[in-house]
């Protein structure tokens, strides 16, 4: 019995990086800018799908083909930024989370049927040579990829901290997320600032999507699903704390995967019910600092 | 917002169109036969149902929800349940809506404590929870009787449609000119300074809430009366949150006819688009989509009102 609890737990360790990962780009786009991006998890899907082709066309290892990913990401998210989201800015908060939404969704409307259109509805995975594999580790297995993941998933996000607490970028883009409007004062560049943020958080929603592909794979329809995860899990840990964000992605992995061993179908509810206690139990989230 | 002597017209050119419409629609069935466009204009119905019951809350209260799918589910069950029975349909979609507002009641009040975006993020995961609950109870698909096959008429579902979605639309025009929809508003511009001036502002958010859900309940009601075949979480998707923002935010949040307009242009067009472009016809919709609401963050309705201050202004210039 117990052994089947480690293993599920290593597992649920497994799938909480990848929610973590997917996590921390959405609560970035919204902790700096204040803006809903629901197409996240699309980025995700995307960024899935771009692996999988330079796996597939060029024998890309996966382990490889994330820079490229997260470099050509990074570039998108910019992108995103300047045609989409940049005409959003100078609303008041209200009004930019609703219309920043419903272009997300327009967003979501475009990526999910022009994949289906191009790539069809298959589901696509990687299986490089090492997949499958797995080591004996006391009582459980540990598979590579989950260990790769888990590892890779856990370095970006401590760069991202360290970036985000000791560069100057970094601390330029924490003042903006502060208070755009002091942010300008002291003359930083707001629109540079943001499309930065964005660029590093599509740039990380795709790396998790590589991982993703990895694992359980991506079909044109996985975006709903990973926007749904990553804000649920973007609300409990609040916006402010990047590792917060992480932890609490891995705890959410680990909760769903005990829960699918006491009660099966009705797992995904565990999560759920969890969160919307800890919703009334503190609204501004558990790793938040500010009162609420 | 409106001072005694300077009240609001009752009837503007907006409502006497609004009127025309609707009876010029009431007429149609009778003078022509109506085939697919009475479909399309059912589905332009419900989403005046759904728009409107969004309105109420977002645009004129200020509470977003994402929520809307689970009270429409429970309309959609509660309503088809009934009507199986044998219960008349009237009587089955009316318990839809009742049945929503109960559930509303329900969420209502954990939920109504959270703020802003936190409140839109509760009832989408109240809403998932529902959605897993109900695909893991109800797993077959509901078909109908054979007997209520020979009688399936489309122009009852028509009329239906029509006159519920007549009437949400009417009661969001009254709204505002009562005493809870002013303290409604009240909320929705400030909330802290509504609650010193004594209103009441929990009981006008469930309120609001409640009639939101009833409305919503109807709609899933008479979507359960109108299809033929369906499963019954279908009501829980999370696409029957977001179209009635789609339909309110195209239109325009906080007034009474944007809902309508946003619905006729909601699925008008994707119909139109759906017969010239096959399967790309969701893309170009989304793009558009896109379009618009860059161009008219707060709806169309502004279209509307700048084409009346122009022809005004043209108008006067000419006398």
């Amino acid at each position: 019995m117990f052994q089947i609890y480690a293993q599920v737990i290593v597992y649920g360790i497994y799938l909480g990086a990848l929610y973590g990962l997917a996590a921390v780009g959405l609560a970035l786009i919204f902790g700096v800018m204040e803006i809903l991006q629901i197409a996240h998890g699309s980025i995700v899907m995307l960024g899935g799908y771009f692996a999988f082709w330079l796996f597939s066309v060029y024998r890309v290892d996966p382990i490889v083909s994330l820079p490229i990913v997260m470099i050509v990401f990074f570039l998108l998210g910019i992108g995103l930024f300047k045609i989409l989201f940049s005409s959003l800015v100078d609303l008041s908060p209200d009004d930019r989370v609703k219309n920043s939404m419903l272009v997300a969704f327009g967003l979501i409307l475009v990526t999910d049927n022009l994949t289906t259109l191009a790539c069809t509805g298959n589901v696509r995975t990687i299986n490089p040579f090492y997949s499958g594999l797995s080591c004996q580790v006391g009582c459980v297995q540990i598979p590579y990829i989950g260990m790769i993941t888990v590892t890779l998933g856990g370095a970006m996000i401590i760069a991202l901290h360290l970036f985000l607490r000791k560069t100057i970028a970094g601390k330029v883009i924490r003042a903006t997320a502060h208070s755009a409007v002091f942010a300008r004062l002291v003359g930083i560049n707001i629109s540079r600032t943001y499309s930065v943020a964005m660029g590093i958080a599509t740039a990380l929603g795709a790396a998790g999507g590589v991982l993703v592909c990895t694992s359980t794979g991506v079909d044109p329809t996985i975006g709903m699903d990973w926007t749904l995860k990553a804000l649920l899990i973007t609300v409990l840990a609040g916006t402010g704390n990047v590792g917060g964000v992480f932890l609490c992605g891995l705890f959410f992995g680990i909760i769903e995967a005990i829960g699918s061993i006491i009660i099966g179908p009705y797992k995904e509810i565990i999560g759920l019910v969890l969160f919307l206690v800890v919703l009334l139990w503190r609204p501004q989230g558990v790793f938040s600092k500010q009162p609420a | 917002m409106f001072s005694p002597n300077n009240r609001p017209k009752l009837v503007t050119w907006r409502t006497l169109l609004f009127l025309g419409v609707a009876a010029a629609l009431a007429a149609l069935p009778q003078c022509t036969e109506l085939g697919h466009t009475a479909d399309v204009l059912f589905n332009v119905f419900l989403y005046v149902i759904l728009g409107q019951s969004f309105n109420i809350m977002a645009g004129y209260t200020g509470l977003v929800s994402l929520g809307h799918a689970a009270l429409f589910g429970v309309g959609v069950i509660t309503g088809r349940i009934l009507w199986i029975w044998g219960v008349p349909f009237w009587l089955s979609v009316l318990s839809g809506g009742i049945a929503a507002a109960l559930l509303s009641i329900i969420i209502g009040v954990p939920c109504l404590r959270l703020r802003g975006a936190y409140f839109a993020m509760g009832t989408l995961a109240l809403t998932i929870i529902g959605s897993h609950l109900t695909s893991n109870i109800f797993i077959t698909e509901s078909f109908l009787p054979p007997a209520y096959m020979r009688g399936y008429d489309l122009t009852a579902r028509y009329y239906t449609g029509l006159v519920s979605a007549v009437a949400a639309t009417l009661i969001v025009f009254v709204l505002p000119k009562t005493r809870l929809g002013m303290g409604m508003m009240a909320i929705r511009e400030d909330e802290l300074a509504a609650k010193s001036i004594g209103i009441g502002v929990f009981k006008c958010k469930l309120m609001s809430l409640l009639l939101s859900a009833f409305l919503a309940g109807i709609a899933g009601g008479i979507f359960a009366f109108y299809q033929v075949a369906l499963y019954f979480y279908h009501g829980f998707s999370p696409i029957w949150s977001f179209e009635p923002i789609f339909v309110t935010f195209i239109g325009g949040p906080g007034t009474t006819f944007g809902p309508v307009l946003g619905s006729f242009f909601y699925v008008v067009l994707r119909e139109i688009f759906a017969f010239t472009v096959g399967q790309a016809h969701i893309i170009i919709f989304g793009i558009l989509f896109i379009i618009i609401v860059l161009a008219f963050p707060r709806g169309l309705h502004e279209l509307w009102k700048r084409f009346i201050s122009l022809s005004r202004s043209i108008i006067k210039g000419y006398r």
